[in-house]
């Protein structure tokens, strides 16, 4: 972005001793100019947002160390090669939908979304979070 | 001429600074996580406005947590090591002050049902109570306990470790940090942009959504429930907190039980940890007295979808979660 900044404010030194008609095609590349700028503040702005709270990507972790991360923005089943479960995303949720576990508290938990904390199987020691969907505003979710 | 040019370089000086501002922001709001597994739980260290390194507060907590879990592998009078005999003796004096029927002896009988372990089941009623003759009650020594008896800290050990936490950040030049140790955490110091810490409770029907969020400043906060841990046989639930009277899980009308102590409160941590236990089991029999202590705030729900909170304490109940506040 700068390099075309610069290569316009050359032109504009070029084009200030010219008369009338070149002060109004200068005139005109200036508001080009800031107009393009705008356009990318803009541009930059939405795209920063549709980065923050676009769909969401599921962290998985075993023994507190991130195993996996799987897109949510696509339906699939995903079995998971370090422990005897599977995990199923469906609609940009996702749930255990197998495990081995003898409590099946992580298939009990059903569904998690963006925000709505997270599934936790302990006696696979098996974390499985929505991170860039989390809403900004809390710290931490007690459990 | 060179007015309008300088026009025109003041309006381009304007937008490239809004193009580049956010990424500026995001700088200043820095902050640096980690999850970690300690304490048979997950849990996490958010540290806040600092490049601070978290790896030693990550070996503080998994050195003390290998520690402190020696408690179910051996008689209690043959323990050794630093955080295990502190932290037991704090709990017993903690037990005698709060009441409520804690009991840290009480060991065998959380092992003979192995709630947390792999294979819980329901004991014998003789195994039962040969395990309630361990207890053994308030104790000023590890040695005076007899063979046999053994502690089970799972009521105080996350508290604890969030006391020697908040120990550990205060001789650092971090200035913010939430330390999630599970049923236990730590909000520490003050967020750099100025707003106070929000912590969500979970809701106890559908523990993947909230029941709504705690708005305070540096605290300790522990929760307690049963939907956390269990198992289930011959279709009955069993939950993980036992009562040292039936040696039988408690039975209780509270589903949901939060503790908040602030921070600055001398051992605040296990006592907001033991609290959470204590108040739980309880019930909302027992639930006027707790809330009515000072020094503390509790947030409570029962099995009518009613909620009760301290006052004093800031809380947003979510709107559809079906629970109402009491009163």
């Amino acid at each position: 972005m700068s390099a075309r900044g610069s290569a316009l404010l050359c032109m504009k030194t070029q084009a200030s001793p010219s008369q009338n008609s070149g002060r109004k095609t200068l005139r005109m590349w200036d508001i080009l100019f800031a107009l393009a700028v705008i356009a990318a503040a803009a541009a930059a702005y939405f795209f920063m947002r549709a980065d923050e709270s676009g769909t969401g990507i599921a962290v998985v972790t075993a023994n507190g160390e991130i195993a996996a991360e799987i897109p949510l923005d696509k339906d699939g089943v995903y079995p998971l090669d370090f422990a005897d479960m599977e995990l199923t995303v469906k609609d940009g949720g996702i749930c255990v939908s197998h495990s081995d576990c003898p409590d099946k508290l992580c298939e009990k938990t059903g569904y998690i979304h963006g925000g709505s904390g997270s599934i936790v199987c302990l006696p696979n020691r098996v974390s499985v979070r929505i991170v860039s969907d989390e809403p900004d505003d809390i710290d931490v979710v007690l459990n | 001429m060179s007015m309008y040019r300088t026009v025109i370089r003041t309006l381009i000086f304007v937008c490239l600074t809004a193009v580049l501002l956010p990424f500026f922001c995001s700088c200043a709001e820095e902050k640096t996580s980690e999850e970690l597994y300690a304490f048979d739980t997950y849990g996490s260290i958010t540290l806040y406005g600092s490049r601070g390194d978290i790896s030693p507060l990550k070996a503080l907590l998994t050195d003390m947590s290998g520690e402190l879990r020696t408690v179910y592998e051996a008689d209690a009078n043959t323990l050794e090591g630093e955080y295990v005999i502190e932290c037991a003796l704090l709990s017993s004096e903690l037990s005698e002050e709060i009441g409520g029927g804690l009991d840290i002896t009480c060991g065998a009988l959380t092992g003979l049902w192995g709630i947390s372990s792999d294979s819980p089941a329901v004991p014998s009623r003789d195994d039962i109570d040969e395990a309630l003759g361990t207890l053994y009650g308030g104790f000023d020594s590890l040695s005076e306990l007899p063979d046999g008896t053994r502690l089970d800290l799972g009521a105080s050990a996350k508290g604890y470790a969030c006391d020697k936490t908040a120990e550990y950040l205060e001789g650092t030049d971090i200035p913010c940090a939430v330390v999630s140790l599970g049923s236990s955490t730590l909000l520490y110091g003050e967020k750099p942009d100025g707003t106070s810490f929000k912590a969500a409770v979970k809701n106890p029907s559908d523990p993947s959504g909230y029941l709504g969020i705690i708005d305070t400043s540096a605290a300790y906060v522990s929760t307690s429930g049963g939907y956390e841990r269990f198992f289930e046989q011959d279709g009955v639930k069993y939950e993980h907190i036992l009562s040292t009277e039936t040696g039988y899980p408690v039975e209780t009308d509270l589903t949901s039980v939060t503790v908040i102590v602030p921070y600055g409160t001398e051992n605040g941590g296990i006592l907001s940890d033991m609290l959470a236990t204590a108040v739980y089991s309880g019930g909302t029999a027992e639930l006027d007295r707790y809330m009515s202590s000072e020094g503390y705030y509790i947030i409570a729900a029962d099995e009518d979808n009613k909620v009760y909170v301290s006052e004093g304490v800031g809380f947003t109940l979510y709107e559809n979660t079906g629970f109402t506040l009491a009163k």
